[in-house]
């Protein structure tokens, strides 16, 4: 397996899993802070 | 009719029933498939390119117009940009619904394949000739039918019990097995002796791929088709979102996991095959077996798999072909509930209870999806016509957008919500670049099929018949616009400008 090869599955696999980790521990940030906040009507219509 | 009521319990909820509708078995059989055709590494650029410039901007359109109109495709687009253009939304839900029909039949021979190989009936398949037979017998008795059969009513069953109680505990038992089974199966593959040289295979960019517009065109159609973007399904799915998610966030999660997962299946499907298609089909090339489309392109997955798992220790093959269509059907499941979901949501806007309304859709899934599972041209037609029309029902949703003011749509929608912001240059990617891919994979799409005969609509595969079956469905959506949308629509969204 050639350097290239080796390069090309590090950066496609850190911008794909590593991206979907990142956006998860994100999203439970804000639901962690939006729990916090006052309760919105979440079934209104708009 | 108001959605009142339902809503998903949590975030996790939604995202879990997001990928799931995202992750099929698109990911598992035909990403390793298209990676081959196309020549592995650097197809893995415009892949990626178009998550971002097609997939996830669909998805953010869909969060957007399900969350904020609180109705399914027609009545959300009834309700952004005037009951008139209601058919656009018919269109997206036609076609969703159509797709419905027979991939019910794929998710039955999942589940055929799951039972077969537990009750070690796949265990005599050594050779790909003996697969091929195999299926072939299968899809030519009457059991497709059964296990169509099985597949829409587990998922109508599913769907019966609500967005909690139903598709939420089912993706919450379905999406992490999943990943569980992927990971093993990757670890499983990654170790087997020759499985360096798919890996090899897999990543090695070759350069010049990049200069033949076909591989940009097969990363587009693969991103717009395994992430679920335009479909109508996550525009249903968010009518229970939460208002204090973030919609592009959420957008993000879903494109980035169902790239995840398809990574996953190709790290467990491509050094699999690199590894054992020397021993079971000896002088083959494995990417020449890997490429192979197959009947109804199943290739890979029904005809090949079993041989190859069959190469391991006896109760070690016998392991993984079953947690193969374990995978397999469940990913096949996620997706099938979710379109299930999405037809009854019409019904429900008009005013018909839930159970009425998955009766209607299961009894109407199982009638439509007959055809597909006894004749596989049938199936074939119906997989070329509505598989093509998801491109027009992502350009539908984008014209939606367009027609309401993508600016509009970004500052009252997206940006007075939680979560991240989007930029000016949204507008742009909605308004110019999303039409001009539609326009270039149409263009492409015709003239890779455009034979002399591309108008005869009684065709299998060529342009005329998709064109003739499209047509009698918007037709058929004109002709009943003004019911359909006075009975999904109740009233126009932001008429008020202080609204939303």
């Amino acid at each position: 397996m050639g350097l290239d090869a080796v390069l090309m599955m590090t950066a496609i696999l850190l911008l794909v899993w590593v991206g979907f980790g990142v956006t998860l521990i994100v999203a439970m940030r804000q639901e962690r802070r939006a729990k916090e906040e006052p309760d919105v009507d979440d079934n209104a219509d708009a | 009719m108001k959605s009142k009521g339902e809503l998903f319990t949590s975030r996790w909820a939604l995202i879990l029933a997001a990928l799931g509708m995202a992750v099929g078995t698109g990911n598992i059989w035909r990403f390793p498939r298209i990676i081959a055709k196309v020549g592995g590494g650097a197809f893995f650029i415009p892949w990626l390119l178009f998550l971002f410039l097609w997939s996830i901007p669909l998805l953010i359109l869909e969060f957007t117009m399900g969350r904020a109109a609180r109705r399914g495709c027609v009545g959300a687009v009834g309700r952004l940009i005037g009951e008139r253009f209601a058919w656009l939304g018919g269109f997206v839900a036609l076609c969703s619904t159509a797709i419905m029909f027979y991939y019910s039949v794929v998710a039955g021979w999942c589940l055929k394949y799951l039972f077969a190989g537990l009750g070690g009936a796949l265990g005599s398949i050594g050779t790909a000739g003996a697969g091929l037979d195999y299926f072939r017998g299968f899809t030519s008795s009457w059991e497709p039918l059964l296990f169509h059969a099985l597949a829409i009513g587990l998922c109508g069953l599913i769907v019966w019990r609500g967005v909690a109680g139903g598709i939420e505990r089912a993706n919450k038992i379905i999406i992490p097995s999943l990943l569980a089974i992927l990971l093993l199966g990757m670890a499983r593959a990654l170790t087997l002796p020759g499985a360096v040289d798919g890996l090899a295979f897999l990543f090695t960019p070759r350069w010049e791929t990049l200069a033949d517009y076909r591989t940009w065109l097969e990363a587009l159609t693969q991103s717009a088709w395994s992430t679920g973007a335009g479909w109508g399904l996550i525009l249903t799915y968010a009518v229970y979102m939460n208002k204090r998610q973030g919609i592009v966030l959420n957008s993000l999660i879903t494109g980035l996991g169902n790239n995840s997962a398809s990574l996953l299946a190709a790290l467990m499907i491509i050094p699999t095959a690199f590894a054992l298609i020397p021993v079971a089909m000896p002088g083959a090339e494995p990417v020449e077996v890997i490429r192979q489309p197959g009947p109804a392109s199943t290739g890979l997955s029904f005809v090949y798999i079993p041989a190859l798992f069959n190469q391991m220790q006896p109760g070690l093959g016998w392991a993984f072909t079953v947690l193969f269509f374990l995978a397999l059907s469940m990913a096949a499941i996620s997706s099938l509930i979710a379109m299930v979901e999405l037809a009854a949501r019409i019904l429900m806007d008009a005013g018909i209870g839930r159970p009425r309304a998955i009766l209607a859709v299961g009894s109407a899934g199982f009638l439509f999806g007959v055809p597909s599972a006894l004749s596989m041209s049938f199936f074939e037609n119906q997989d070329w016509v509505w598989g093509v029309g998801l491109m027009v029902s992502g350009f539908f949703l984008t014209l939606t957008a367009i027609r309401f003011g993508v600016d509009r749509l970004r500052t009252t929608l997206i940006n007075s919500g939680p979560g991240l912001r989007l930029g000016r240059w949204f507008n742009a990617l909605i308004a110019v670049v999303l039409p001009l891919e539609f326009l270039a994979m149409i263009a492409w799409w015709f003239a890779q099929t455009a034979g002399p005969d591309w108008w005869n609509p009684l065709s299998m595969a060529n342009p005329g018949t998709c064109l003739f079956q499209w047509a009698v469905a918007i037709i058929f959506l004109l002709a009943i616009n003004r019911r359909l949308a006075r009975r999904s629509v109740g009233g126009r969204l932001l008429e008020d400008p202080g609204e939303g």
